[in-house]
């Protein structure tokens, strides 16, 4: 039987007021924010700051820093002013370049120049082998060397000839006449002039030709013996040859190359790479020489032996300027949006020739480490992490101090084609991680190198007190950034309404977001709208109607929800009593847009053995958080109405028409509400809708999503018509959290609505059920007695007749 | 005076390679008929002959055995080779040229070719240099053991027409 209850006494209920804390404009002195002097602190960050600021000062390995934190509460802004302060002080870094190695050619070396010098080392070594070219060729090209090389030639041609013409003489005296064939030389027995023909050998007697015969082969062995020591002689001509190029070479270089290096005076490791330089010309000068492709130059009609470079031969003397810092001021200050393995460390590049992949050291290239070496690098840890390799890449540069550059494909054994081994480069730098706080207590937890590399962290606040100061320092971070944005300047107005809905997204009417992210995008599609209305400020309809639009795109599926109930799908009463069902308050997160929305929660009870059951949790569609709402249900019972005697109740619990995840405590106090309903049997007012969470001792506790709740309940009242009877019952303690918007603090100062503080369960039934709590807790107990009773009566006869023993029937 | 014929005696002895960039420069300049004389030396085949004929090779000081067949097929890809590098060397210029491989002594061919000619002929000897001063004698007076006395100094003959 249905039955109209009293309304809830209105004094109960919040004022207007305290539902939603508004930032007064009044309190502004200016017009617009163009009144207001930019604001270049970070506003609510004292903590991050003070440990940035410690972590950036600090020089010791491993105070690398870890900057976590929400996404857009400025983690990267704040993090390279602070970088940029520090650095600007510091000496601009080192400048680094990679120069071939003349002794292991696979290793190339690498230089440090001081700052902006290495692209004049670049230069100067590039001026250096351009004179060579015109220098050497012409002390070769002198008649003095051509002398000299000739006289070597000729000393060497006479040499063989008179050798050969001295085996001819004697074997003509032996008559036996030498011959030049076609491949070499022979012997034979002499005629009248030369070689003897084979008739007249024939004539011969026998022991003549023998004599002969023995004779040739004799010569031959002498021809075989001399030959075999002209390889020799033509060994000692190159070696005098190659004195000869290397005196004439060292003259032409000699003064170039010590202008050099009197230039690096300073410099000992480019000195000691240009002496090395020196003495690899002085072998190499044919390089300089120009001669054409394919035609060796010759020595005495023989091809001279060169050193044949792999590369081509002046690219040895090239400077690859790795990183150079001319035009830089200070340290520097590298933010690496792509933290690859090889963007961190550097890449060797390849070039196809001949259809093989090749590479030199000129093919370098430097990584984020080498260009912030010296200074600070920026890095975004999920970026970082989920490249492949690169977070190891990372620690072990930090580990061993330096920049191993190597191919990934060769580490790991993917590509085998030629490749080098860099000398690997001293590293001294700060990193900078920037992510969640997930991410860093992941690592900390899991990684046991990462404690030890990033030793200090940087932990960003969400949000930050609201307050009459705060307000006006807040109003001039929104006058920065609409300056910085290009944007409309805000009348004040519009500037307490975006600090009133960036305090609503923090869902803490005392606290005000630290989101700059969200602040932006508020300010940028206000002025959207200032500018399509033709005005030149920003006003508070155009902030509000950047926030209506917002939630006007994004709330599709509240809306369909809101239309399954209004259509009769989905049921939730508004209005009137019934027992056992009361109207729960979920809130379901969208991407970055959440509402609230109503669930109808029942209640069964019945004699059993003191078990709750949630169906929720049965069926698998309720999270852990859920069960153990309504596990503490049991603990209320049976600790308030059963302390003495069994709890003999079977309850079941659930969450009417969700098929979806349930999640959470904050409808505890609804469930409760629901069992005490049913036990007691007592209506419950419909107009009504419930959240918050109860512990043991039936207090109501604070939940999340406050706002989003009593909106979401509200817009279904409010669609269905408003009586003045409906409301939501809140904790208490969540009071202090209420932003709600316009139109429901509107409707509570009308009396149409209302916002009840429920401090405990009997507050909270008493409310519900318009009657005082000791009469639903007597009716309570008196129900449980009952079962208890009912239970012992029970037991008492199964025990006298236990009808598993029956026989069976015949 | 001008010089009609240029005779470049060529022979297939290793070492000492022919200079034909120079010879046929020389010809160009001169304006006169150019003939690679190839003398397949008859001493060489008589070596080959030889049933104990060994080739010291010049290059590796290996002794080999040799016979007259092979004697003949490596003189004759000698003088193939000779005769590519001649062309080589001329190229597409229209000097009058020819090629030519007699057997004998260098005198006995020398002499032959430069029989009955009607103008001045040039004879460049194995080795020689074409720039060197030519030594110059009449065709009246040339006979098969004056030529063998100049070409032992190795240097250019000018034979000039009686």
């Amino acid at each position: 039987m249905e039955m109209s209850l009293p309304v809830p006494r209105p004094g109960a209920a919040l004022e207007p007021a305290e539902l939603h804390r508004r930032c007064d404009p009044g309190q502004f002195a200016f017009a617009t924010t163009a009144e207001l002097q930019d604001f270049d602190a970070v506003l609510g960050q004292a903590r991050a700051e003070s440990a940035i600021e410690f972590g950036v000062g600090m020089r010791c390995e491993g105070y690398n820093l870890f900057a976590m934190g929400p996404e857009g509460t400025g983690r990267h802004t704040i993090v390279r002013r602070h970088l940029e302060r520090q650095a600007s002080a510091l000496e601009a870094a080192c400048d680094w370049c990679y120069v071939f190695n003349f002794d292991t050619p696979h290793k190339p070396r690498a230089l440090r120049l001081p700052a902006g010098r290495a692209l004049a080392f670049r230069a100067a070594m590039e001026r250096l082998v351009e004179e060579l070219g015109a220098a050497i060729p012409a002390a070769f090209e002198t008649d003095e060397y051509r002398n000299r090389r000739r006289e070597i030639e000729a000393e060497l041609g006479e040499r063989q000839e008179q050798a050969i013409a001295g085996l001819g003489e004697r074997a003509k005296a032996q008559g036996i006449a030498l011959i030049r064939t076609p491949g070499g030389f022979g012997f034979g027995p002499m005629g009248k002039e030369t070689v003897m023909s084979p008739e007249e050998f024939r004539e011969l007697p026998p022991a003549e030709q023998k004599r002969y015969e023995e004779l040739v082969s004799r010569f031959q062995e002498e021809m075989a013996g001399l030959l075999h020591e002209m390889p020799k002689w033509r060994r000692e001509a190159l070696h005098k040859l190659r004195s000869l190029n290397r005196d004439v070479t060292r003259a032409a270089l000699n003064s170039l190359i010590e202008e050099l290096k009197a230039e690096y005076r300073a410099l000992p490791q480019v000195q000691e790479y240009l002496a090395r330089v020196q003495e690899d010309m002085l072998d190499h000068a044919e390089a300089f020489r120009h001669t054409k492709d394919g035609e060796p130059p010759l020595f005495f009609g023989l091809p001279l032996p060169q050193p044949e470079p792999p590369e081509p031969p002046l690219r040895r003397y090239a400077v690859n300027v790795l990183i150079e810092h001319a035009q830089a001021r200070g340290a520097p200050v590298i933010y690496e949006d792509n933290p690859g393995h090889d963007a961190l460390v550097g890449r060797i590049e390849h070039v196809s020739q001949m259809g093989a992949l090749v590479t030199d050291f000129t093919l370098i290239k430097a990584g984020a480490l080498h260009r912030a070496n010296g200074g600070y690098l920026v890095l975004d840890a999920l970026k970082l992490l989920t490249q492949p390799y690169a977070w190891d890449a990372l620690k072990r540069a930090l580990r061993s101090r330096e920049i191993r550059t190597e191919s990934l494909g060769r580490s790991l054994g993917l590509i085998s084609t030629v490749s080098l081994e860099p000398e690997p480069i001293p590293l001294e730098v700060k990193v900078v991680l920037v992510g969640e706080r997930l991410l860093y207590y992941l690592l900390h937890a899991y990684d046991p190198e990462f404690p030890g590399l990033f030793k200090v962290a940087a932990d960003f606040e969400e949000d930050m007190p609201r307050g009459a100061g705060n307000d006006l320092l807040y109003a001039r971070v929104i006058a920065t950034f609409a300056r910085s944005e290009g944007l409309r300047p805000l009348e004040r107005a519009a500037v307490a309404c975006v600090i009133d809905q960036q305090s609503r997204d923090t869902g803490d009417a005392e606290k005000v977001s630290a989101s700059m992210q969200a602040l932006v995008d508020l300010l940028r599609e206000s002025d959207y709208w200032a500018r399509a209305a033709g005005a030149e400020t920003i006003g508070a309809q155009h902030v509000r109607r950047a926030i209506e639009a917002q939630i006007g795109r994004s709330d599709r599926i509240r809306q369909r929800l809101l239309e399954d109930v209004l259509r009769g799908s989905r049921l939730i009463d508004t209005s009137g009593e019934r027992v056992a069902q009361v109207n729960g308050l979920a809130v379901v997160q969208l991407g970055d847009f959440a509402f609230g929305t109503p669930h109808r929660i029942t209640a069964r009870v019945r004699l059993g053995s003191g078990r709750v059951v949630d169906i929720e949790r049965e069926s698998e569609l309720g999270g852990p958080i859920h069960s153990k709402g309504v596990l503490i249900l049991s603990g209320f019972l049976a600790g308030r109405y059963a302390a003495n005697k069994p709890l003999s109740l079977a309850a079941s619990l659930v969450f009417e028409q969700s098929y979806g995840g349930i999640e959470g405590d904050s409808a505890s106090s609804a469930e409760l509400y629901a069992l005490l309903s049913a036990l007691a049997d007592a209506p419950v007012r419909q107009s009504l809708a419930v959240t918050g969470s109860v512990n043991q001792h039936g207090d109501i506790q604070a939940i999340g999503g406050a706002n989003e709740k009593i909106e979401g309940f509200f817009d279904l009242c409010r669609s269905r018509g408003l009586t003045g009877e409906q409301g939501v019952l809140i904790p208490e303690s969540n009071v202090k959290n209420l932003m709600l918007r316009q139109d429901v603090v509107d409707a509570v100062a009308q009396g149409r609505f209302a916002v009840y503080p429920v401090r405990t369960a009997d507050e909270g039934i008493a409310l519900l059920t318009g009657l005082p709590a000791d009469a639903i807790n007597a009716r309570v107990e008196r129900r449980l007695t009952d079962f208890a009773e009912r239970a012992r009566t029970f037991a008492a006869e199964a025990k006298k007749s236990p009808w598993r023993a029956r026989p069976p029937h015949k | 005076m001008r010089v009609r014929r240029i005779v470049a005696a060529l022979h297939p002895q290793a070492g000492a390679p022919a200079d034909l960039d120079a010879i046929v420069e020389l010809a160009r300049s001169m304006d006169a008929e150019l003939l690679g004389l190839f003398i397949e030396d008859i001493a060489l085949l008589h070596f080959a002959a030889l049933p104990f004929a060994r080739e010291v090779c010049a290059a590796s000081a290996v002794r080999r055995e040799v016979d007259v067949a092979a004697m003949e097929r490596s003189m004759r890809n000698r003088a193939e080779e000779l005769r590519g590098e001649l062309a080589a060397a001329l190229g597409a210029d229209p000097l009058p040229w020819s090629f030519r491989i007699a057997r004998g002594t260098m005198s006995q061919q020398l002499l032959a070719a430069c029989a009955g000619q009607p103008g001045p002929t040039l004879i460049l000897p194995p080795g020689s240099d074409a720039d060197d001063e030519p030594q110059v004698l009449a065709l009246a007076e040339l006979n098969e053991a004056r030529l063998r006395q100049l070409l032992e100094s190795g240097k250019p003959i000018l034979v000039l027409a009686s």
